[in-house]
């Protein structure tokens, strides 16, 4: 059992990072491709983004392992 | 580009002093294993925020180059989450758990105030 919710936490939380992370650089990239001269703008925006973005899924993984060895 | 490495440079300033206070928690009470869980936590989360670091680089000049754009690294990133909780659990009486785990969330926190107090002073 305790397999089991760690693979559905590792799961869902790759899921969501995965589909945050791949909104955040397709959006930097066609807005790099609008306006290049914004690029030092939105690659910093892109770089705070992702860091945000992968903070949960880390803290799933984390949580996932603990759960892996208790159960 | 040099938004970013300010940003770490700052980052890096923060962390230093949060180490010196963890090795002075770590030193002086009788929370030992909090304070080094703290302190493994911050290097572990740093060690990411520095990948994070690098991975964007390489994705800027793969950009620029016109290349095929490498990954960004998360894999890195979550091995690295849970090398931190291994560590943890297998030396429970020098490491604290929680605090580990609150550790490794230290610089996305600086970043989220740095980020703050940047947009107010700015406005």
């Amino acid at each position: 059992m305790g397999l089991l919710a760690a693979a559905i936490a590792v799961g869902l939380g790759a899921l969501g990072a995965g589909i945050g992370n791949g909104l955040i650089v397709s959006r930097t990239v066609e807005g790099i491709a609008r306006q290049p001269e914004a690029r030092g703008v939105l690659q910093t925006t892109m770089f705070i983004g992702v860091a945000l973005v992968e903070a949960l899924p880390i803290i799933a993984v984390v949580i996932a392992f603990i759960v892996m060895n208790k159960g | 580009m040099l938004e970013m490495h300010q940003i770490f440079a700052r980052q890096k300033k923060m962390l230093f002093f949060l180490l010196a206070f963890c090795a002075l928690g770590w030193g002086f009470t009788s929370f030992k294993t909090v304070f080094a869980g703290l302190i493994v936590g911050v290097l572990f989360g740093h060690y990411n925020f520095w990948i994070l670091v690098r991975r964007m680089e390489k994705f800027d000049r793969a950009l620029s180059e016109e290349k095929r754009a490498p990954g960004l690294g998360s894999g890195l990133r979550f091995a690295s989450g849970f090398a931190a909780a291994a560590v943890a659990l297998t030396w429970p009486t020098y490491f604290h758990l929680v605090s580990v785990v609150i550790g490794l969330m230290i610089p996305y926190v600086l970043l989220l105030v740095d980020r703050i107090v940047f947009h107010v002073k700015n406005q």
